[in-house]
């Protein structure tokens, strides 16, 4: 039985020290331990980015994450993106608003990828949107919607 | 786009479901977690082909896992897939095999405490595999003397033995073909393949079973048909429905790939049946890519044509590789043949069929079920025949197409009905002049690296698979629908949403029935306790048959409301409208004309209460009794490098005529996500085989099955979408379905822009830049010696 | 078949904050060792079950392998990420090839995650940054308990997963000399799909004079064993005026030259089709890029 250690984290804005063994995925415990399941397992190998997380403010992939390597970190999950009174974010109102949405799986990854760019870049143009994305998959939209809403968060 | 005939249909609302998508907080049935839980893992087979000799599963019980052997697991042989009806369904399957048919399938399921605990204990599972030779050619696999995957199957109660592999056969003809080709004066003829292309729904298979105290189970799926879940449940595991609850959870997409119960799920309820604990089960994306794929295709196609472009004459005869089991190739030969004699009027046709076996994971509905295939092969060859004619492509269409008045039967020989509505003109017309068609230049006249080509494509999917006579496919819906007693509305169903909106669109018709605001209009929960039958969200009938159901339960509850409401205001109750009043938040009862005689809904449904009048409630189990084709129209530009055969979609023009359009925005969404796969299956998508292993090329990865992203995609600019104008008389406020059509004409619109960019016909699809280059050379080649 | 959503191999995890601490512990675990970095090579490799190591050794904790200094040569630490490369190849075109590479890495995602040294310590034919790196003519620098050394890239990759580390070996930094006047370069890859890893990839770096060709280095990805470099055609290239009847003489070279094999990205005449357009593209471009 490999050691548990107990880390360090500060996940939307909460802190936390979950106890975990060196090969728990940050993926995993996001979703079991923290029972935060918006973060979503979809290929496991990096491909899709239904996983990704913003840490200390950037976006990585979970399935790809040790916890234990993200000790001390500053975590945002799809959870914390809304106000903590309840009140969406402007890009997850664009989503609603462009019917961005259709089952759903991909839209928390797309909307932690699309925090970041905005970010950055806050009048992003369409190709930067669409390379910023490419890393995310979604099966059921054609992207089409989903560009167009993030597109309409630009200043 | 506002209709003025309605309060709700055809404006763009929010999705109910929404808020809890864009949070995080939707949770999916591989979200789920309950108190206690085991999680399971399942030990998958290595060889395309082998009897399982022994199984020694003392070791991983020893580390505390329950384990599951074929031993353990009713031996009925069943079909995952109950939409057919008992006579038609193919049986082949059982919940654990004691052979196994393709590399991946599970063989000995194990639960523990946890997943690495569960994965430990699969390591320490002993079994011996007995290695068959393994076929994984469709065409070898029919020769005698070929590996023989099944002895027997069930039809029905019926025993079928199998021969050379073929799972089954279906043949159609009207006229005389031969008589047809003759009468022609020229005479078109190809062979078209599509791929093994893998749904790549982003969720992977789950299932979540908790035993009850009663010796019953509740089971959360990723499921298109609770009920028939259940009722297989049921049969395997002989336990009263009565005592089994599906829940409908939301599916993380599906694209038909758990229209049947997914093989899983039989075994997650074994499981949690013997360890008396809940059980989850999710697949991993390797596992998933060995459960299913789409159905590929080898068509050989032939036309007979008059120098005008009339057809006379049809003959497709197909070759479907279906893999390990036979999930549904019954019907999908029925449709495969409806789809091809529905597209285009043929007085002389004939198709043939045939579904055979092969070491590979079994195929199953992809959106469109047999029909993007087929279409792929038919639009390529309009095309051809246009070109040889030198007649416009757009005008053959218009020449042969099945439209208005006509009758069809896209569902196959036993589902006939009459086209009562038809927009294929209008949006042909009109696609035309928006992607600029009249300037597309022939590819004679095209040069240099960089070529761009624009083709049309045209198809259709039919609304569900009703008809006016029961056939071999089972059709309804149940609905209730209840009005509370502040007005708000409840509304029930089994019916599913993968994603597209189906409930939101069975809301916003139950909102305008009755007149009440949507944000009051509720779809609440359902499971299989508490809902009537239906059939599953397949076929494209969510909108057209389910919503149908909520609205006839709908105009059941206003009969009611209008009852109770007459007794309070005195007024005769056909006389009576209702109409939402947005400021009061309700919808209000009224006689037109009479101020004085006004009382909201709440007031009625409040007053019913208090004097013991009852609950304003109604379900209502609903068939139709049509399954109209929705069309669609898609014109594709691509550019081709001609130096390295990469093909890049540049434009598209996207059309469907779904009659009244209940959601625009989510319809439009549909368009955009079927043509994005339909590109994919055009140009990129296939599971290949390791001929030496039987094990998927991309070993179940997505790191090598590859999908298009948002960057291989036409700009927000270059990509339309318009609706035809057209009512659906059968269909539910004028509705058809959207769903499946959407990415049914967009291989072929593919295949006929490359043509018009390279003058070179593709005919297997996908047309990978691999294949683009080796066209482009072996034509370079033949040019140079003179063809 | 393995499992994606779990790690079940069971390892011990260290993340030393010092070389010499570093050193030790590769000292102490021998090959039961495995380096990690990013992790998106190596946490993919444990769910294929490629590897099996005992202990994960994290090099990012180290100071001093994640800092970028300059002193004519550019010393870009093993452990600096993909996306620190690439946003200071944004600022300083003289690496436009490696800006070019970084920018074709996948996903916003892996370039955040990944390193620089994992790129090249992966040793896949198809690494870009490495690629890019082979025509900028990089070193590396290797310490080990027993001392340290400089490689020269070329002489680093041994064959697929192959380098010439020795055990008890990490890779500190990479060096990039400074560019020579009057040189281009560039990078351009094929994939399936946006931001796919290649099916074929080229990187060039070219000094001219405005019509002739000094000097030049060219190197494909994913066409054999490891990035390789084409000595044949910069020999050819070398000292000539480049015009279309050259260009056509080099990448008839080049489809020559480099041993493709037909896998699950793409197949061997694919690929050996498509190398004298990709060169010539990548060559056109870098050429372009000189500046006068
Ligand atoms: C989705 C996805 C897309 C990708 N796309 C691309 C792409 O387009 N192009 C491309 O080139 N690559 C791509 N990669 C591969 C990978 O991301 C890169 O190679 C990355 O740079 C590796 O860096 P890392 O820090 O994550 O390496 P790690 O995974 O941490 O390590 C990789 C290897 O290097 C060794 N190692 C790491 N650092 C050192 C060191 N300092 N000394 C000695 N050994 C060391 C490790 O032991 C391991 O063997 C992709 C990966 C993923 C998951
Ligand atoms: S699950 Fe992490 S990238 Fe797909
Ligand atoms: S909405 Fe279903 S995957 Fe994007």
């Amino acid at each position: 039985m490999m050691t548990k250690r107990r880390v360090t984290l500060t996940v939307n804005g909460e802190h936390v020290e979950p106890l975990v063994e060196a090969n728990a995925l940050l993926v995993n415990v996001l979703r079991e331990e923290l029972q935060l399941t918006g973060t979503k397992y979809c290929c496991g190998t990096g491909q899709c980015g239904g996983c990704t997380v913003l840490v200390n403010g950037e976006p990585i992939l979970s399935c790809l994450t040790l916890a234990v390597a993200v000790d001390g970190a500053d975590i945002l999950t799809i959870e914390g993106v809304a106000k903590p009174d309840g009140s969406l974010d402007p890009i997850q109102e664009a989503f609603l608003d462009h019917g961005a949405v259709q089952c759903g799986f991909c839209t928390p990854g797309m909307i932690l990828m699309a925090k970041d760019l905005l970010a950055h870049d806050p009048s992003p143009s369409e190709e930067r949107i669409r390379e910023h994305l490419r890393g995310n998959l979604c099966r059921c939209t054609g992207y089409h919607r989903i560009v167009k809403a993030i597109g309409s968060c630009g200043q | 786009m506002n209709d003025d005939r309605f309060d709700v249909i055809g404006r763009v609302t929010r999705r109910q479901d929404g808020h809890a998508m864009v949070t995080g907080r939707q949770l999916y049935s591989s979200d789920i977690s309950l108190p206690n839980m085991l999680q399971a893992r399942v030990l998958r087979s290595p060889y395309p082909h082998a009897r399982i000799a022994a199984i020694d599963t003392s070791e991983a019980e020893r580390l505390g896992a329950v384990c599951i052997t074929p031993e353990d697991v009713p031996r009925v042989k069943y079909n995952e897939r109950q939409v057919s009806v008992p006579a038609k369904t193919y049986r082949d399957r059982t919940v654990l095999p004691d052979k196994v048919r393709h590399v991946g399938q599970g063989v000995v399921a194990v639960a523990a405490r946890t997943e690495a605990l569960a994965d430990r204990a699969l390591d320490a599972l002993d079994v011996e595999f007995e290695s068959l030779p393994a076929v994984f050619d469709p065409h070898e696999a029919m020769r005698d003397g070929a590996p023989q995957l099944h002895d027997a199957v069930l039809l029905g109660e019926t025993v079928l033995p199998i021969e050379r592999n073929i799972a089954c056969y279906r043949e159609a003809v009207e006229g005389d073909v031969a008589r047809g080709l003759e009468e022609a004066d020229l005479v078109v003829e190809n062979e078209f393949t599509t791929g093994r292309a893998y749904h790549g729904q982003l969720e992977s298979k789950a299932v979540v079973c908790r035993p009850e105290a009663d010796g019953g189970i509740t089971v959360w799926a990723t499921a298109q048909s609770i009920h028939n879940t259940r009722q297989l449940l049921g049969s395997l595991f002989d336990i009263p429905l009565s005592k089994i609850n599906v829940q409908r959870v939301p599916i993380g997409g599906s694209f038909g790939s758990s229209i049947q119960m997914n093989s899983s799920v039989a075994v997650c309820v074994a499981l949690a049946l013997k360890a008396q604990k809940s059980v989850k089960l999710v697949l991993t994306r390797e596992e998933d890519m060995y459960d299913h794929c789409k159905y590929p295709s080898n068509i050989h196609l032939t036309y007979g044509v008059k120098r005008d472009g009339t057809l006379t004459a049809g003959y497709l005869k197909t070759v479907v590789d279906i893999g390990g089991h036979n999930i549904q190739a019954y019907p999908l030969l029925g449709c495969m043949a409806g789809w091809f004699v529905s597209l285009y009027r043929l007085p002389h046709l004939k198709f043939e069929g045939t579904a055979v076996y092969t070491n590979k994971a079994p195929a199953c509905a992809m959106q469109g079920y047999g029909n993007p295939q087929v279409t792929f092969a038919v639009e390529s060859m309009m095309d051809t025949i246009a070109e040889e004619l030198d007649i416009d492509p757009i005008d053959v269409r218009l020449k042969n197409y099945v439209g208005l008045g006509e009758t069809f039967w896209g569902q196959g020989p036993t589902v006939r009905s009459v086209i009562r509505s038809c927009g294929v003109e209008e949006m042909l017309l009109k696609g035309k002049a928006m992607v600029g068609w009249e300037g597309r230049g022939s590819s004679t006249s095209k040069t240099g690296r960089f070529r761009r080509g624009i083709g049309v494509g045209r198809g259709f999917h039919t609304s569900g698979t009703g008809a006016p006579t029961p056939g071999e496919v089972i059709d309804y819906s149940t609905a209730m629908v209840k009005i509370n007693e502040d007005g708000s509305v409840d509304c029930l169903t089994a019916l599913m949403c993968h994603g597209g909106g189906t409930l939101d669109a069975g809301a916003k018709m139950v909102a305008e029935e009755l007149g009440v605001p949507l944000d009051r209009v509720g779809i609440s929960p359902s499971n299989t306790r508490s809902t009537g039958y239906d059939v599953c969200t397949h076929a494209t009938r969510g909108v057209y048959c389910g919503g149908a159901s909520l609205l006839r339960a709908a105009q059941d509850v206003k009969k009611i409301l209008f009852d109770f409401a007459s007794r309070i205001i005195d007024v005769n109750p056909d006389a009576l409208k209702v109409r939402p009043d947005t400021s009061r938040g309700q919808g209000v009862v009224c006689l037109p004309g009479a101020p004085a005689k006004r009382i909201t809904v709440a007031e009625v449904a409040k007053t019913a209460q208090i004097k013991g009048w009852g609950s304003i409630i109604a379900v209502v189990s609903h068939r139709q009794v049509n399954c109209p084709p929705c069309f669609v129209v898609n014109f594709v530009e691509v550019e081709v490098d001609t130096a390295t055969g990469q093909i890049r979609p540049m434009r598209a023009v996207a059309a469907v005529d779904a009659g009244t359009v209940i959601n625009p925005d989510l319809a439009a969404g549909q368009l955009e996500g079927g043509l994005c796969r339909g590109i994919g299956l055009a140009l990129l998508e296939d599971t290949t085989y390791k001929p030496d292993t039987g094990e998927l090329t991309c070993g179940g990865y997505l790191t090598d099955y590859k999908v298009y992203t948002a960057q291989d995609m036409p700009s927000l600019e270059d990509l339309s979408t318009f609706f035809a104008d057209t009512y659906e008389p059968s269909g539910p406020f004028g509705a058809k379905g959207v769903g499946e059509a959407a990415n049914n004409a967009t291989a072929g619109a593919v295949a006929n822009a490359i043509y018009n960019a390279v003058g070179i016909r593709l005919t297997e699809a996908p047309i990978t830049p691999e294949r683009v280059l080796s066209a482009l050379t072996r034509d370079a080649e033949q040019l140079q010696q003179g063809r | 078949m393995g499992n994606t959503r779990i790690l079940t191999r069971e390892f011990e995890y260290v993340a030393p904050e010092t070389m010499p601490e570093l050193l030790a512990l590769l000292d102490r675990y021998g090959p039961a060792a495995t380096i990690i970095a990013g992790g998106t090579d190596v946490v993919p490799q444990l769910k294929y079950e490629k590897i099996s190591p005992d202990y994960l050794i994290d090099v990012t904790k180290i100071a001093e392998l994640r800092t970028v200094r300059r002193d004519g040569a550019l010393h870009i630490g093993a452990a600096v990420r993909l996306r620190d490369v690439k946003a200071y190849c944004r600022d300083n075109e003289t690496y436009a090839c490696l800006g070019d590479a970084l920018g074709s890495i996948g996903q916003a995602q892996v370039v955040n995650m990944g390193t620089l040294g994992g790129n090249i310590c992966t040793a896949s034919p198809a690494a870009d940054s490495a690629l890019a790196l082979l025509v900028l003519e990089a070193r590396v620098r290797l310490i080990g308990s027993g001392g340290e050394r400089v490689v020269p890239l070329d002489a680093f990759f041994r064959g697929p997963k192959m380098t010439g580390m020795e055990p008890g070996e990490v890779m500190a930094e990479i060096q990039v000399p400074a560019v020579v006047d009057h040189t281009g370069s560039a990078f351009r890859k094929i994939g399936r799909v946006a931001g796919d890893i290649s099916k074929i990839s080229c990187a060039v770096a070219v000094q001219s004079d405005g019509e002739r060709c000094l000097s030049c280095r060219i190197g494909m990805g994913a066409v054999g064993p490891t990035p390789m470099r084409m000595p044949g055609v910069e020999q050819l290239l070398s000292g000539r005026a480049i015009d279309a009847g050259v260009m056509d003489e080099a990448a008839d070279r080049i489809a020559a030259d480099i041993s493709p094999l037909t896998d699950v990205r793409s197949t061997e005449f694919y690929r050996r089709r498509v190398s004298r357009v990709l060169f010539k593209d990548t060559f056109d471009q870098a050429w372009k890029r000189v500046q006068r």
